[in-house]
């Protein structure tokens, strides 16, 4: 069975509308259906499409007009046209103007299966060259470091998903860059001019979220003092990502549910619906199906979210990207930290490429960070390198040393005051490592350490200055 | 029905485009052409009353399409016929095509009543 792609079929007689339809799903793609041109282009609009099997003659428009409409879009579907007039000069115009193929009506189930899947490998091919040679002359893709194979994936569904306004749900462990993703979902869409609002269900408390998330007017709850535009107006027109959704409470789903289903909401304390065109991109760092078994996530709304899946591979998986990640943020941290750290040791990279990475990206940013900080020198060397704690490892045992048995010390620890680092820095890296230890849960993370999430927040904002 | 009425399908293009007529997906689009070709005629039939001529033009492309898809290649030229004229002829010119194709989706529609009671 080939691999699952969606095609759309634009053909106004049912008949053979569902005679390609049964063909195609007998060899497992998804179709979409469409009778007018109309509803072609708003499907094409809405939806991720492999391939268009388009009738040029259609009860609105012109085949043809689509096929031009098409043609200026970055990512276009393979298009196979169908018509009845078999004369040369309508296939030659189509193909001129990007059809891959035609179909002569009446046309045999065999013949049909055989074009699409010629097209559809099409398609793919020239996706790959693309992805491929901008992932080969930038070393990565929007702000992703990296071309292993497991990425160069992932950049193939963004660039084929970012054009439509279909929902996305990236999964992923910590610190694998589901946000990167998202972002680069939003900057490389039609929508990039508008805003791309960030919400993380997980750090922001309960009973605010709605509030965050829809806006309210003055006097909805106790410090309300005036009306409040929410993330749902700042987005309009732009992408409203989520992540940790599975954090969010069951009643908010709900609207959260009709929110995405009819584009409309209401301010907290406000009886006017509002409405706001909005892409939506949801993000969890645990298998959103578990939160669905366990009730924690409404079984509708993951299923109105799961349209474009995205899983971002962990670092270990990446292969070579791991020094392509290290080499470019040792260069980043040392021009900012006015280091002459250049290079790293082959011990040191043969070290990186051998460790986990249970925290990924952001781990290994923290670790080179941690050794641009307190080391200097022309080149990385193994004595420089962090403690690379294994999950149930996470911190070193240093108490025997020093003689607090029940005082564990973070494995970056200077012991000399020349590496001594000022307060802040070294509380930046134990929150961080607390927050990779949660698997990015900040809410569990603050709980731990007996500070609010607001406060972790509000720390991470004065980092990123 | 006249003795040299062409026949409702055309097997061998049945066997060329579809293997055979017992096929699963054939038997289900045969199904739902049953409900179209009648809408269709019912469309021609209107649009040729109200002298409508695009509408009659693409109730006899879809027609024609959707015939020759399953195998019914004579309404699918009777329905090219109609198409082909439905722009410039006169309505007196028409009433005979339209009844033609009505004629023709008569014996296709009792041939595929005839196929779903044999099962």
């Amino acid at each position: 069975m080939a691999e699952q792609r969606t095609i759309l079929i634009v053909e106004d007689s049912r008949s053979l509308a569902q005679t390609c339809k049964l063909q195609l799903e007998a060899v497992g793609h998804r179709m979409l259906m469409a009778e007018t041109g109309k509803t072609a282009l708003e499907l094409l609009r809405d939806n991720t499409v492999d391939c268009v099997l388009l009738d040029l003659n259609l009860p609105d428009m012109d085949g043809m007009d689509i096929l031009r409409e098409m043609r200026q879009w970055p990512h276009a579907p393979a298009t196979v046209v169908t018509t009845a007039n078999a004369a040369l000069t309508v296939a030659v115009e189509a193909v001129r103007l990007g059809a891959f193929d035609y179909l002569v009506k009446p046309f045999a189930g065999a013949r049909l299966v055989t074009t699409v899947t010629n097209a559809l490998a099409n398609v793919e091919l020239k996706r790959e060259v693309e992805t491929f040679r901008r992932t080969v002359e930038h070393a990565g893709f929007a702000d992703f470091i990296g071309r292993s194979l497991p990425m160069q994936r992932v950049y193939r569904t963004i660039e084929a998903a970012a054009r439509s306004s279909a929902s996305v749900f990236i999964t992923g462990e910590s610190g694998t860059g589901k946000e990167l993703a998202a972002h680069a979902l939003h900057s490389l869409s039609p929508r990039a001019t508008r805003q791309f609002v960030a919400l993380n269900c997980g750090a922001i408390p309960r009973d605010l979220l709605e509030s965050t998330i829809f806006g309210h007017v003055k006097g909805a709850f106790t410090g309300a003092t005036g009306d409040q535009d929410g993330a749902a107006a700042r987005a309009d027109g732009g992408t409203l990502f989520l992540d940790e959704l599975g954090e969010m409470e069951m009643g908010l789903q709900t609207k959260l549910l009709r929110f995405i289903q009819t584009g409309t909401y209401e301010r907290v304390g406000e009886g006017r619906s509002r409405h706001a065109d909005i892409r939506f991109i949801a993000a969890t760092n645990r298998d959103p199906l578990d939160a669905v078994r366990e009730g924690r996530l409404r079984e509708d709304l993951f299923y109105r979210l799961f349209v474009v899946p995205i899983a971002m591979p962990p670092l270990r998986d990446r292969g070579e990207d791991i020094l392509l990640d290290a080499r470019h943020f040792l260069e980043e941290f040392a021009r900012a930290e006015g280091k002459d750290l250049r290079s790293m040791t082959p011990e040191v990279e043969a070290r990186l490429m051998a460790y986990s990475w249970p925290g990924n990206v952001r781990q290994l940013q923290n670790a080179i960070r941690n050794m641009v900080v307190l080391n200097d020198g022309p080149a990385v060397t193994e004595a420089m390198l962090p403690a690379l704690p294994e999950p149930d490892q996470p911190f070193r045992a240093a108490a025997q040393a020093n003689g607090h048995a029940h005082a564990p010390i973070p494995a970056d620890f200077p012991e000399t005051a020349e590496t001594l680092v000022p307060l802040a820095e070294m509380e930046r890296l134990y929150i961080e490592r607390a927050i990779a230890l949660y698997d990015g849960s900040i809410q569990l993370a603050a709980r731990k350490l007996g500070i609010s999430p607001s406060t972790i927040y509000r720390k991470k904002e004065g980092w990123s200055v | 029905m006249p003795d040299d009425m062409p026949p409702a399908f055309d097997l061998n293009h049945i066997a060329d485009q579809w293997g055979s007529p017992d096929d699963d997906i054939y038997r289900t689009v045969l199904g739902i052409f049953a409900e179209e070709g009648t809408k269709l005629c019912v469309d021609a039939r209107a649009a040729l009353a109200e002298d409508k001529r695009q509408t009659l033009e693409r109730a006899a492309h879809t027609m024609k399409s959707a015939a020759a898809n399953v195998g019914a290649l004579h309404l699918s030229r009777c329905a090219r016929a109609l198409e082909e004229a439905a722009a410039t002829a006169t309505p007196t010119e028409l009433a005979p095509l339209v009844a033609q194709v009505e004629t023709a989706w008569a014996s296709v529609s009792a041939r595929i009543g005839e196929l779903s009671c044999n099962g």
